[in-house]
């Protein structure tokens, strides 16, 4: 959404709309001039937000820290962008459109590791529950963090590595079957070493994602001679070398070493990159054999071999990586995990909270799996409920046990992803208070791409006269001019959401016995009342499909969208739009786009 | 014979003519021993301030002065304790900006303030931590440089900071929080592990680690010059990360005597899962237990405990509620039991199922120092004579940076004052604290530490 990371909070811009595809550059570069100069502007006086007038340059130098960048990309940032900023917005700012950016190495997120590992070995990985947390990349609080990207390795997290790997290695080689997977074959007498370069090979494609270089393999056939030269047995010298892979660089790190990294001209992914690139994007884990070969075979890189794969990896039920990491993370089902509210005053609150995750997570499923307008993710009128949610929610319970089970409540006011309790609830204070303006600016953000004006901090400031209603509390802060820019849009919006309480259940009075009042209205002015007509107004608006390919694509290339990618996200959203917007065939368009399938290297 | 190390002169060279102190680098030996002790330091935090209760009456020294109710599970070992009053994290300003629990709990051991600006979901902005300091002048010295440890078997709540400034009270430099290992299996490994002399398969062990480790350095080193400057510099980072990996798989484990091992717990309990079984009084022992046992045979001289994160909301209810008077606490009321911390500290300071918890926490502070006392440790001297165990909260009662509950337990080998009750109001800085025990307690000739001004001459012997 953010297309300038290294502007850091300042670079918030209307995201384009469809017909700028005519738009020349020209135009961008003075529309990126003027709200730069509005947000110094802004930034130098301010009412409302003053605390945080000292937020702003920590956000913007660890939005240069961050990972992915362009030409201008990450590290080398500052230079040029603040030389251009300068200057007004210069125009060599923007990359040429079609250049396929450029992304560091980085390390597998926590998440990424644990389906790998479990994907390789067949042992489940820890790294979730016990690993460092990984990095997240963004600094605003409602919009979505890129995870990982900017994962740094350092002494603990390292022996975090080289530990797990020892005590997963161990632990899959104790188990007979698990272990003939890698182990394929006994040397035939000893100083054989044909049959320990076999499995080093074949071990080696799968777990560094690529075919090891000569030497790489003699070496780790080098450490197992030495450990059977120790005493060892050959399947203790294989696990030696197996753990030796899964504590090294090529297997920790995605790495897409560029013939000349200097070089900024484009290239086509090397057919193993972009075997890696898919299975990470559709499974958030290692490529399978069949994705393999297709790489070795040299096919992979066809359109429609990409569509047919993409096709196959979204119906394995590995899927569920790009659901949890995809999904998950941009509609907040992972935020619910980890949210907590006051158990006093809430005490259902955390028999349901998992379930309400989950819930979320199905109702993405169903959605990728499905043959139905990805719009549905707003006006599905379907919920994922077992005894104790439907309960919560005020559902019949009739027929429900423990699972979760699909059930159509037409009858309820609530209505597809806004109805369900990831967003109402992490958009909600601890203490159990709703925050319209955190709902709202949930919506803006992550439903339709529509930045805040700029400040660097979010405050989620209400009045504090007692006398007053909520309603007229939040009112009172929009209607403060030194506050209205920021606040009118999301408030007004997000009043609209008061039927549901601070933890998603619905309600007709606020606890003092004012009725609540569910009118709001969409920041260009539509007036709606409650959260069903809100999810139909969304569902209609051609801006949630285009902000939903951009955060696929956000997602898909672990960086941000920017500037040079805007004409190929306006065709990737033409095409998709032009039949039923499945999600299937957003991800189909994304993988066959060329910011997928090439890369470049970072530059002099 | 003055027993001053090249690192002493080496370091001390620069500032030598500034430092009106040269006289601590000069050894002081507790009772009856010979050689320089081997100083133990173990910070211990606990969350969200205290209840009322835990004063004592009135400053003293000896028999002049008492332990106040919440600290009374620490008659045992009283002639070591020493309780500080009015010390403030000074690096807020006087009276705060009304940081929240996060950030001050980060901050509890560095005495830095904690960026309230970064991002909620980086590592943050803080320093580097009084137990970190003193590591890295250990290096080599042992075969883990530090442990971090703690009870929270939530992933707590970070008030929208870092979450490392909730979940971390230990950190290597101002951006590298460590992680705290929770699970007392997982504890006990690390340990082992470490190839103290505890396991005669160690030495196998760590050859076949080294043998890896060198592999991995040699695959790195081949790739890094083909990338680009920023992913030469991440592999940097790697190539640095596991070197020094390799230095302390490599480094010389030394043999202790009281060295006392524990068999592997058979209990396992983290962030992600707890057994159905689950005791915190249980947890909290195998740990004080696992501590005991590093310290004792020399695995790391440095643990910082967390007793629970920041903001935990876990429910103390497997304990039994205490009623407290100005003169001590009984159980009671029968049957009542307490609920989760962060509610308490909502409430009024004087509640007594705030108090019980602090109660328990000290207890467990009592358990450790216990068996640190009945382990010698060359000459008369205990384990707890030649070590320093820190035990406080980073805020006085909700988000109040000031008048923390502080208290040291062992006088760091005889050089730090002990048994008595001091009262530094109005104000003493938290980092004068840590630049005292470093200078006096740990021997090292820092200028400063966190926003230090000076030593405390009170509390130095």
């Amino acid at each position: 959404m953010c297309r300038v990371k290294q502007i850091g909070t300042f670079c918030r811009q209307a995201p384009v709309a469809e017909t700028t595809l005519e738009v020349p550059l020209s135009t961008l570069v003075v529309r990126w001039a003027v709200l730069f100069a509005l947000l110094v502007g802004i930034g130098l006086g301010i009412g409302c937000n003053a605390p945080l007038a000292g937020k702003l340059p920590d956000g913007g130098s660890s939005g240069a820290a961050g990972g992915a960048g362009r030409v201008d990309g990450a590290g080398t940032a500052g230079v040029q962008t603040d030389a251009a900023g300068a200057a007004g917005m210069d125009a060599t700012v923007i990359p040429p459109a079609g250049d396929p950016g450029w992304t560091p190495i980085r390390l597998l997120t926590n998440f990424e590791y644990d389906l790998t590992v479990h994907d390789l070995l067949g042992v489940d990985g820890p790294a979730r529950a016990s690993f460092q947390p990984d990095r997240r990349e963004n600094t605003a609080y409602d919009d979505v963090d890129l995870v990982g990207v900017d994962n740094a390795v350092n002494d603990s997290r390292y022996e975090q590595y080289f530990d797990t790997a020892d005590t997963l290695v161990t632990t899959a080689f104790a188990d007979p079957a698990l272990r003939a997977r890698i182990v394929t074959c006994q040397p035939a007498a000893a100083g054989d070493q044909a049959c320990t370069l076999g499995i080093v090979n074949a071990f080696g494609l799968r777990a560094w994602r690529r075919p090891l270089a000569p030497d790489e393999a003699d070496g780790l056939v080098a450490l197992a001679t030495a450990a059977l030269a120790e005493g060892a047995t050959f399947n203790d010298a294989i696990q030696r070398v197996v753990t030796a892979m899964l504590s090294s660089a090529p297997f920790l790190y995605r790495m897409e070493i560029d013939p000349d990294p200097t070089s900024r001209a484009p290239r086509a992914l090397a057919p193993y990159e972009l075997a890696s690139r898919l299975s990470y994007l559709m499974w958030s884990s290692t490529p399978d054999d069949r994705l393999l070969s297709l790489a070795g075979g040299g096919t992979l890189a066809r359109a429609d071999v990409l569509r047919t794969e993409v096709d196959r990896l979204i119906d394995d039920p590995r899927s569920e990586g790009f659901i949890e990491a995809f999904g998950g993370h941009w509609l907040g089902a992972d935020a619910i995990a980890s949210h907590q509210v006051d158990p006093v005053t809430f005490p259902g609150f955390y028999a349901v909270g998992p379930a309400m995750a989950q819930e979320l997570l199905l109702f993405f499923a169903e959605l990728l799996h499905g043959q139905q307008s990805f719009t549905g993710l707003l006006d599905a009128d379907v919920n994922f409920v077992n005894v104790v949610l439907a309960d919560y929610y005020g559902m019949s319970t009739t027929g429900l046990d423990a699972t979760l089970k699909r059930v159509v409540n037409t009858t309820d006011r609530r209505k597809g992803l806004l109805g369900l309790g990831p967003m109402l609830i992490t958009t909600s204070t601890v203490t159990g208070r709703t925050s319209p303006f955190h709902r709202g600016r949930w919506i803006l953000d992550r439903l339709l791409c529509e930045p805040d004006p700029g400040f660097g901090g979010l405050i989620d400031g209400i009045a504090q006269d007692p006398a007053s209603t909520f309603r007229a509390r939040v009112q009172a802060v929009s209607a403060d001019p030194t506050c209205a820019g920021c606040h009118a849009a999301p408030d007004t919006l997000g009043l609209g959401l008061e039927e549901l309480d601070a933890v998603g259940v619905l309600r007709a009075t606020y606890a003092d016995g004012t009725p609540v009042d569910t009118r709001g209205a969409l920041p260009d002015g539509t007036p709606f009342a409650g959260e069903a007509e809100l999810a139909d107004l969304l569902a209609r608006d051609p801006r949630f499909l285009s902000c939903a390919a951009r955060q696929a694509m956000r997602y898909a290339l672990e960086r941000e969208v920017d500037a040079s990618d805007e004409l190929a996200l306006a065709k990737v959203v033409a095409t998709w739009t032009s039949g039923v917007p499945t999600l299937r065939a957003l991800l189909e368009q994304l993988v066959v786009d060329q910011t997928f399938r090439n890369r470049r290297g970072e530059g002099p | 014979m003055k027993q001053l190390t090249r690192r002493h002169l080496l370091r001390g060279a620069g500032v030598a003519l500034a430092l009106p102190w040269l006289e601590s680098l000069e050894p002081k030996l507790a009772r009856g021993q010979t050689v320089l002790p081997r100083v133990r330091f173990v910070p211990i935090f606990f969350p969200l301030g205290t209840a009322s209760f835990w004063k004592p009456k009135a400053p003293g020294v000896g028999a002049a002065w008492q332990l106040s109710p919440i600290l009374e599970p620490l008659t045992p070992v009283k002639s070591q304790v020493t309780v500080l009053a009015h010390v403030d994290q000074t690096a807020y300003g006087p009276m705060g900006p009304s940081p929240s629990n996060g950030p001050l709990t980060g901050s509890f051991l560095t005495g830095a303030k904690c960026s309230f600006s970064s991002a909620p979901g980086g590592n943050g902005q803080n320093g580097v931590s009084i137990d970190q300091r003193f590591a890295q002048t250990l290096v080599g010295a042992t075969p883990l440089p530090s442990l971090q440890l703690g009870l929270s078997t939530q992933n707590s709540y970070c008030d929208a900071t870092p979450c490392a400034y909730s979940r971390s009270i230990s950190w290597k430099d101002a951006t590298t929080p460590l992680f705290k290992l929770v699970d007392p299996q997982a504890i006990f490994d690390a340990i082992v592990a470490s190839d103290a002399p505890i396991d005669p398969a160690a030495k196998g062990r760590r050859a076949a680690r080294k043998s890896v480790l060198d592999f991995v350095i040699g695959n790195a080193s081949k790739l890094q010059p083909r990338l680009g400057h920023s992913d030469r510099a991440r592999m940097d980072e790697f190539l640095t990360s596991v070197r020094e990996l390799e230095l302390r798989v490599a480094a010389p484990s030394l043999t202790t005597p009281p060295c006392a091992p524990l068999t592997r717990p058979t209990w396992s309990a983290s962030t992600t899962s707890v057994p159905a079984d689950y005791s915190r009084d249980t947890h909290a022992n195998l740990v004080v237990d696992l501590i005991v046992m590093a310290l004792s045979c020399d695995v790391t001289r440095v643990v910082s405990l967390m007793l629970d994160d920041a903001r935990s909301d876990f429910p103390y209810d497997f304990l039994d509620m205490r009623t407290f008077t100005a003169t001590g606490s009984t159980p009671g009321p029968a049957g009542q039991k307490c609920t989760n911390l962060v509610g308490y500290a909502n409430t009024t300071p004087t509640n007594p199922g705030w108090a019980t918890v602090d109660w328990w926490y000290v207890s467990k502070l009592a358990r450790l120092c216990e068996k640190l006392a009945s382990i010698p440790d060359g000459g008369d001297a205990s384990m707890l004579d030649n070590s320093l165990v820190w035990f406080g909260s980073g805020q006085w009662e909700e988000w109040r940076p000031t008048d923390l509950p502080t208290l040291y337990v062992g006088s760091g080998g005889g050089r730090l004052k002990v048994d008595r009750y001091i009262d530094f109001a109005p104000s003493q800085s938290l980092s004068n604290v840590y630049l005292t025990f470093l200078r006096s307690a740990f021997l090292q000739t820092d200028a400063a530490f966190g926003d230090s001004t000076g030593v405390i001459p009170d509390i130095v012997v």
